[in-house]
This record gives C-alpha cells, structure tokens and sequence, in this order.
C-alpha cells in the first residue's frame, strides 16, 4: 500500500471527526455530507459472489491467556511455572497442541482437536497500540501508547475503535466501519448486516445505522402492541396513534434520538422477524446453560438465513463476562474456558451442518491480557494477550507471532510486574480479519487509525 | 480542605473503629430486632440549614421536583410538596424521615421463603434465593417508603459506587450480603462521603466484589504481590477518576492539549499495599469463607498487612509502620482531598437525578458545596443533594433543548407502581417446594408470569444487577446520531437498542393488559398482583378528565398540544370502545400505554 495515500486519507477523516464536536444541528448536516463523500470514496464491492461472515467473540474483563495458552517445551514451562507460581497449570494436565511447544488449558479439549486438525489458529502477543513499542521506548515515554493503560473501559474502547476519545465524541468502531463498507456487497444497503447478541458495543456502531441488537433467546420479537392486527377493534387505531406519536416533532436532541431508536427499531424488525420464523432449527447441540451459547446458536441461525436476506457480508458481536479475575481465578477462569470451549466448538460444528465452516471465521477479542505476576488467587490488568481464530479459512494447526519470554522485568514487560507489551497491533489483528472479508488495503487503512504505522497489515493467520 | 477538618475526619474514624463490631450480629433468622450492619455512623457537623426559599408555584413544578426526587411523582406526593410551600421545607422533612432499611425486612421475608433453610433442613447464613426477598423488598421500598429521597439517592450511589448479584461476578450466592451492602449505601445517603468511602471499602460485598477481602501484602519469596482491583476501581469510578478535572467537571488539559492522567501504574501498586489485610470477620485469614458473615464489616489481620511507607496522591506518603485500619483512613483521606471528588461525584450525581447534560457552571456550583457545606465541611451529602435539586438549572422555567435524562428502566416502573398501586398478592403456600417443614405462607409477593427478580432480562436493568462495576451504563456514553454529533452525553441510552425496546415495550403491554383491574379487589386474595386502575376507568368517561388526570401524575402537566390530540382522537374513535365500563377501562388503558412508551415521558424534563 501507498503510506501517502493513506496518509492523506486519514488527514480527510480526521477534518470528518473535526466537524462533529460542535453543539449545533447544523454539524449533523455537515457530518452527513461528509460522511457521503467518505462512503463514495470507499470500494465497490456489489461484485461480490461469495458468502463470508465474520463473528466476534468479545471476552469482557480481560482473559488471562498466558494460562490459556501455555508453554509445553519443557524449559519454557518452568519458566512459566516459576512466574505463576501456585496459579501455574500443571503440565500433566495441558492439552498439548501439535508440535509440542504450546498447550491449552485442560478446560479446551474442543479448542485442542479444533486446532490439531488445522480449523484454529492463535495469534499471539496482540493487544492495544498506537505504534510499535518497545520496553525502552516504554519506559523513557518516546513511544506514542493508548490511552490509559490497564483501565477496562478504556482498553474496551481503543479495542473496539483503534483509539480512545478525547473529546465527548467517540469514534466509530472497526465492526460497523466494515460494514459501512461492506454493506454494497448486499442486495438491501439499508438492511442491518451487523448484529450484535450482547447489547450495544461501540465495535458495532459504525457512521451507518447497520448493527442490530437481537435477542440472544429469541432472536427478534414482533412489538405485540403494535403487531399489525384487525382484532381488537381499537388495535389499527392504536398503530395509528403511535405513528403519529413517534412523528411528533421536538427541539429535544434528547427526544429525537429516542423517535429515531423506535423508528428504526419498527421498521428494521418486520422482515427479520418473518425471515427469523422461518429458518430451520440448528440439529446441532448447543450446550444448555448460560447465555453464551445462546447467543452463538441465534448467530448460527442468522447466518442459515442469509440468503433469503440477501446477504453477502454479516458480521456478529457476542460477548462473555467474568473474565476479570482478580481472585478465584483457578476456579473460575477454568469455568470460563469450559464455556468458552463448548459454547465455540457448538457453533463450529453448526456451521458444518450449515455447509458454512470455510465462510464462517470466529475470533476473539479481550480489552487486555492479565499480569503474569500473580497477586495470590488472580491476576490484574495487563496488556498483551493471546487469541483464537477458528474457521475452515484460517491457517490453523500454528501459532502465529513471536511468542512473548513469560519472566518479569524480562524484554517484553513494560515494567517490572509482567505487563507485557504487546508485539502486535488491534489495527493489524483486524485488518487481517477484513482483508479475509474481502476488503481492500485502502478501506482498511481508513478503518483502522494506527495500521499505517506498522510494516505489516496482514498478520497471517488467514489463508 | 484544612487540615483540621482532615484531623476531625480522621478522629471519627478512629472513633468508628473502636466501636467496631458493636454493629454486628450473625443470626439472620429474621428476627424483629434487625441490626444495621455497618459501622456505627457519626453524623458529620450538620451543615447551617439552608435559605433557599425557593417556592413550589405549581403542580407541574411539584410534578417535575419529584420525578427527580422520588421514584416517581404520584397525586398524593404533589399535593403534599405544594403544601409544604418551598421546596426546602420537603427536602428538610425527608432528611428527618426516619430510614427503611431493607435488610431487617429481607431476612424476615427470607425467612418465611425458606432462603435461609438448607434442603436437608439446616440454616445458611446467606443464598441465592434471599435473591426473590431482596427484589421485593427493593420494589416496596422504591414504591413505598416514605423516606423516598434517601431511597432514590441510594439508588444513584449504588450506580456510582457499584456491586453486582450478577452470575460469574462473585456475588450471585450472597444476596444478604448485597442488600446489607444497600443498607450502607442507604444510611450514608445524607451522611458524608468519606464515611460512606469507608463503609463501601470494608463491606464484606464489595471485599468479594473487587476482590478486596484477604489481599495480602508481598509474601516472602515475593511470588505473590497485591491485588490492585479495589485499588484502581476506587480510584477510577468511586472517587476521582483517571483524569484531572476542573472544578466545573470540564478536563484539564496539559500544553500539548492532552488529558492530564490523575494517577499511573506505579500508584495503584502503591494503593493495592494499602488495601491488604483485610478479611471476613468470623473466619480465620485461610479458613473456608464461603458461609462467613458477610453483614459486619472485614476485619483487619496484621501480618497481612502491608505497613511500609507508601506514595499516594499529590507525593504525599503514609508512613511507614501504621495499621491496616490506619493505613485506610490514611490513603482515603488522601483520595478524599483529591480536587477531583467534588466535580466528578456531582457530575455524576446531576445525571442521576436531574440531567445528563448538566453545565459547567451547574456542576461548579454542586462541586462547590460538595467541598464546602458552608461549615467548613466536605462531603455532607445533604448540602449536595439541596444544590443539585435545588439548582437554578434544575428549576428554571425554560431550559436548553438538551435538557433532561432517558428515564432509567426501574424508575420507569416504579413510576407506574406508584401511580397505580401496584400491591403485591399473598402467597398463600411457602415459595419452594421443599419437604423439609418450612414455610409460613402469607406473605406478599409480586406475582406476575415474569417474576420481578427477572424484570432486567426484558428491562436491561435491575437493582444492582450491573454487568460489571462500570454500571448499566458509563456517564459520558453517547449513541451514535444525533446526540453523539452533538457532543452531548445520554448514559441510559447504552441500554436502549432494538433488543431491549422490544422487550421492554412488550413487558409494559403486558402488565397493563393483563395486570391491571377495574373492580373492587383485595389484592391479599388476588392470585397475581395488579394495577389499581379503578379511578382512571372512572375518569375515562370523559377523554378530558381522563388526559388531564394522566397528564398531571405522569407528564408533569407538559403533555404536548399534539400528544393530547392523536390521544384524545384515539381514545374518542367513533363505536370501537363504547360506554360500558369495559371499554372505559381500555380507553384508561390505552391513553397510558401509550403515554409511558412515549418520548415526551421518557425523556424526562
């Protein structure tokens, strides 16, 4: 790619994201403008013929994955062992991954034949960063680094968007930014393609109105008040009024947001709930406990409808809690895997009856790795981590990137207590994802802020 | 501050921890002679009582005080404000109302539940299924209490100063401990900020919550060093923030135009050492904890202590050689003259009660008393609780069109609950199917086909039912539109999306549809519970009368010229409701639901 190029598009968005601060309505019509401009500069991508979806798997707390994904070879075990002390894994239990170097947790005997048969990769050592960074470069502050280190919701945001605001504007996130772009691949371009199981992210929000929040039970709902009706003889009466209502004009910012949340909730919901009804149950088993796998079978479901949707392009947005272990973290973090585990290798398993394990790429993402000094029974907030990727499309069997020397005050930690700096950046883990979902290097540099700063922007790990 | 108030501060702490344990007790058996399960309160120096005599002019103005004020303004409560003639006078009379706790009433309801009987017949000290009493405490109060300042103030403290019954977060087993927890949050509600900082850090829910209880200081080989969660939330979400802030809540920016962080990694290890040594108070540090006495405050243990000299905020340090219970009020005391504390607690205060969008110059003036009663006092939280209602931005006439808050979920319901009545049915048989005996019957509960304890699956929200101490939602959250361009922040709308508008519009349906009665009911003998929407049938003879009366309780008399046109047209559609009372009774029904579900209720003003 063309660093001036991309420089100078991102000169274009950032005078964008200038113009969005100022209090008056008229900075939305601006913005809009603008925002036109920038889609019509992005790439055509209506040629399209394939299906491809990409899922998220947003791990909220922070995953400890040095104890994850754990050093096998011997000496690189006790070196591991020697850091985590009473809260090492012991190595009779891992469930070694071919090669022999590296282990997973005993919790992921899925995740281990998963990989061991090619369909899940690690790419290791990734976390927040502005640029590359190194422990000198860290520690005399010449290194331009993410905001606010270690905190939850900051790490959460520069995770979801490449960086944190600094202003009350936030920026959009790189799961909506892709589908801004993508959404040409599909027949409605007003159609929600990015639907998240978890609630609002930022990841999801893109300049377009395209993510939708399902349900991760029941998918999506018809609004019974509303629901379209002859009986009783008071019911088309009562649409009437409440179209009329949401019609209503206000000079409250506060109340049109509101208008337009019920508006586009009633307009987007009628063809998803129809097409939702109609899709043919998943046979796969999920597991039955907890909303994880809920959320993961809703995905499965949605994705066995995309072409009575006419889509091309979906992205989803499932998250899992807990990961925040400070204490019982034996316990717990083991609990967390299992879910994890069974809740991925489910879905896995549904898109092979769906016929959609090559199109289908799942990966995870966490606001931070955890320490690897240990502060009794846990760890704390970090910043590298390990992640997974599976799908039939991924380079699986390996482990991607230079694996990280697990000991404190060792080359990779930013101090003294096992921080450990990423070797990798947000910008380039995604842009390897969107480059798989088809995009080009020039859309990607426009997603992702900080990719123009590093050598690489495709990490490997997909084919 | 001066220093003498830091002196007065930190006797009264001492003070508290010589009279500590004298709170406690471990039999929750619901008996009638409930303890409040904190450290005993020392009221702060009472701050002059306030001039301001400001008057209530009207009903709409009582309407609009006392949706900020209580959970929800009913016909009763705004007759009772105007009477009172300013609204000082009601604030004066809600800070001598006396308190209702919840645990005392939760224990005894869990009694006659059996959430205090194991299967085979023994007791438990605490369990998950105290979690259906403490719901329905929680509701009770919020509908019913008659110290509804105090309660509505601790429900924004506990969206501030957050713990979480959530599964996988550490307390879904213990939900006496949550709502002792409550209780704390409910008695320092007019007390001070420093001691409630103090009571939050040594609960033993918020010790499991953020992992506080047994952290230890670096042991011998120096494989284990301190846990830094309670250091980094306390600083990061219940005190001053991450980044410094001027007085009128704006951040301050350094010369190259960057926030100025108010802390770095190196002080939370420092803070984490201060937070070590503390425990459950009727277990020994290593023993099995999972039935200890979760209702009387941690317990400090020594040698697990970190006592060596620490480096806080400012560069000012503790010294070396002090107690676990020193070293605390120490470094609370140093947290507590942060700058910060007074911007970012009012700030996040204001959006609670009155607005998201406060000014400046608002938040400046709330700051302003938070570090000053006007006797010298910081933290007096009846002096911030008056500012922030009592505000000339809170009580002007016309107001900027970026005015107002999303009305939060629970207080969406429990608005409805008050105007309505909502009374819970007698149960008449014990809550579990259990063998083993117990089980009074005849106690209240909310029944609906969805039990109160699940409302937050359709609602997104329930009392301390966060997904994680960042709360429901963040105070400088922004959706993306309008208000986002705009620059402008609305923190209840991160749980608005399509998920929870559907469900939540057909939660609402439901209950009005199907919990709602017109006749003479008693509702002990009522299978589930309802509505009492026999005046509002009776009014729905006449469109006006009706429109008029939902107007005052609901719409604080501003129901919008258009709004009261598409009703009044619905409501008075030739031959589709008719004069008998069944079709007054759905015009009742209709004209409110589809007010509730209306942007000029929701967004309240």
């Amino acid at each position: 790619m063309n660093k001036i190029q991309s420089q100078t598009r991102r000169h274009f968005l950032k005078k964008l994201a200038l113009g969005v601060g100022s209090a008056s309505l008229l900075a939305t019509q601006s913005k809009l403008q603008l925002m036109q401009s920038a889609m019509a500069m992005s790439t055509d991508y209506s040629g399209f013929a394939d299906h491809k979806s990409l899922v998220c798997i947003f791990l909220f707390g922070g995953n400890d994955s040095y104890n994850m994904l754990v050093p096998y070879e011997q000496a690189a075990y006790n070196q591991y062992n020697a850091v985590r002390s009473n809260l090492a894994i012991s190595r009779d239990s891992l469930l070694a991954l071919k090669g022999d170097q590296y282990a997973l947790h005993p919790s992921m005997p899925d995740m281990q034949a998963l990989y061991n048969t090619d369909n899940l990769a690690v790419m290791g050592n990734v976390g927040p960063l502005i640029q590359p960074t190194t422990r000198a470069e860290f520690q005399n502050e010449s290194a331009l680094l993410p905001a606010d280190l270690f905190s939850h919701n900051h790490q959460q945001e520069f995770w979801e968007t490449g960086t944190t605001a600094t202003g009350s504007t936030r920026q959009p996130g790189w799961g909506g930014r892709m589908m801004d772009m993508l959404i040409t691949a599909n027949a409605d371009q007003n159609s929600p393609a990015l639907f998240s199981l978890s609630g609002n992210s930022v990841w999801q929000r893109g300049n377009m109105p395209l993510d939708f929040v399902l349900n991760p039970y029941s998918g999506v709902e018809q609004i019974k008040a509303f629901e379209d009706q002859n009986w009783p003889r008071y019911k088309r009466s009562r649409i009437a009024a409440w179209q009329k209502i949401l019609q209503q004009s206000s000079p409250s910012l506060l109340n049109q947001q509101l208008s337009n949340t019920y508006i586009r909730t009633d307009e987007r919901i009628g063809n998803l709930v129809e097409q939702y009804a109609l899709a043919p149950e998943i046979t796969t088993v999920f597991p039955e406990e907890g909303s994880f796998s809920k959320q993961l079978s809703t995905v499965a479901k949605m994705i066995s409808i995309r072409e009575n949707l006419g889509m091309k392009r979906q992205i989803f947005f499932v998250g899992i809690g807990g990961w925040d272990t400070h204490g019982n973290q034996l316990t717990d973090h083991a609990e967390r895997l299992a879910t994890l585990n069974g809740g991925l290798s489910s879905f896995y398993k549904a898109t092979e009856e769906l016929g959609v394990e090559d199109s289908v790429t799942t990966f995870t993402a966490s606001e931070f790795g955890r320490t690897l000094s240990i502060n009794g029974d846990g760890t704390d907030h970090a910043w590298a981590g390990h992640h997974l990727v599976m799908g039939g499309a991924v380079n699986g069997g390996q482990i991607h990137g230079e694996m990280p020397e697990l000991v404190l005050d060792g080359p990779d930690d930013a101090q003294d207590t096992g921080r450990l700096i990423p070797k990798y950046g947000i910008d380039q883990y995604g842009a390897t994802l969107g480059k798989w979902m088809g995009m080009t290097d020039s859309d990607l540099l426009e997603i992702f802020p900080n990719l123009s700063n590093f050598n690489s922007t495709d990490l490997g790990f997909m084919s | 501050m001066s220093k003498k108030i830091r002196v007065t501060i930190l006797s009264i702490s001492l003070l508290t921890l010589t009279a500590c344990g004298g709170g406690g007790g471990s039999d929750n058996t619901g008996t009638s002679n409930p303890v409040i399960p904190t450290t005993p309160v020392i009221n702060p120096v009472i701050a002059t009582p306030s001039n301001n005599d400001t008057k209530v002019n009207s009903q709409s103005d009582a309407a609009k005080f006392l949706n900020r004020a209580t959970f929800g303004s009913t016909q009763d409560s705004i007759d009772q404000l105007l009477s009172r003639s300013t609204y000082q006078n009601w604030i004066n009379d809600q800070f001598n109302t006396a308190i209702t706790y919840h645990l005392p009433q939760v224990q005894s309801l869990g009694a006659k539940m059996c959430a205090n009987i194991n299967d085979d017949g023994t007791n438990r000290v605490d369990s998950w299924e105290y979690r259906f009493p403490r719901h329905h405490v929680w509701w009770e109060a919020a509908t019913k209490a008659n110290d509804q300042l105090r309660q509505r103030v601790a429900l924004a403290l506990s969206e501030i100063l957050v713990v979480s019954d959530s599964d996988g977060l550490g307390l879904s087993e213990y939900h006496l401990a949550v709502t002792s927890y409550y209780d704390v949050l409910i008695k320092h509600a007019f007390g001070n900020y420093r001691d409630l900082l103090e009571d939050v850090a040594l609960h033993p829910a918020m010790g499991d919550f953020l992992s506080m209880s047994r952290n230890q200081k670096e042991n011998v080989d120096g494989t284990i060093r301190p846990d830094e969660n309670f250091a980094r939330e306390n600083l990061q979400l219940f005190t001053i923030g991450v980044h410094e802030l001027n007085l009128d809540g704006t951040k301050k920016r350094d010369g190259s135009n960057n926030f100025i962080p108010t802390y770095n990694q190196k002080m939370i290890e420092e803070f984490a050492k201060v937070f070590t040594g503390w425990s459950y108070a009727d277990k020994e540090w290593r023993q099995w904890a999972g039935q200890a006495n979760r209702l009387v405050p941690l317990k400090a243990f020594e040698e697990y202590h970190d006592n060596s000299a620490k480096t806080l905020l400012n560069g000012e340090v503790s010294p070396s050689g002090q107690s676990a219970q020193q070293d605390l009020d120490f470094a609370l005391d140093n947290i507590f003259n942060h700058p910060n504390i007074a911007p970012y607690i009012s700030q996040q205060l204001i959006q609670r009660l009155v607005t998201s969008n406060p000014t400046p110059a608002y938040v400046a003036r709330v700051a302003e008393k938070f570090n000053d009663n006007g006797s010298g006092i910081k933290g007096d939280m009846k002096t911030v609780v008056s500012a922030i209602l009592l505000d000339e931005e809170a009580l002007a006439e016309t107001k900027p069109d970026s005015f107002g808050k999303l009305r939060e979920p629970m207080l969406r319901m429990s608005h409805l609950w008050r105007v309505f009545k909502m009374q819970p049915s007698l149960r008449t048989g014990h809550y579990w199917d259990s063998d083993n005996g117990c089980g009074q019957g005849n106690y209240p509960s909310y029944n609906f086909y969805q039990a109160v304890a699940q409302f937050n699956n359709s609602l997104g929200q329930g009392p301390l039912q966060a997904r994680s101490v960042f709360n429901f939602f963040r105070p400088d959250f922004s959706p993306t539109g309008l208000l986002n361009d705009n620059g402008l922040y609305a923190p209840e709308f991160q749980i608005i999306n399509e998920n929870t508008m559907v469900s939540s519009t057909n939660l609402y349906h439901l209950l009005v549809e199907r919990f709602a009665t017109d006749e003479t009911y008693t509702p002990a003998l009522e299978e589930y519970s309802k509505f009492d929407m026999r005046d509002v049938t009776d009014m729905a003879s006449d469109t006006d009368t009706l429109l008029d009366y939902l107007d005052l309780v609901l719409l604080n008399k501003e129901m919008s010229s258009s709004l009261r046109t598409i009703l009044a047209e619905h409501l008075d559609t030739p031959d589709v409701f008719g004069d008998a009372r069944e079709g007054q009774f759905q015009k009742a029904r209709e004209a409110i639901m589809l007010i509730i579900g209306s942007p000029e209720y929701l967004i309240q003003k």
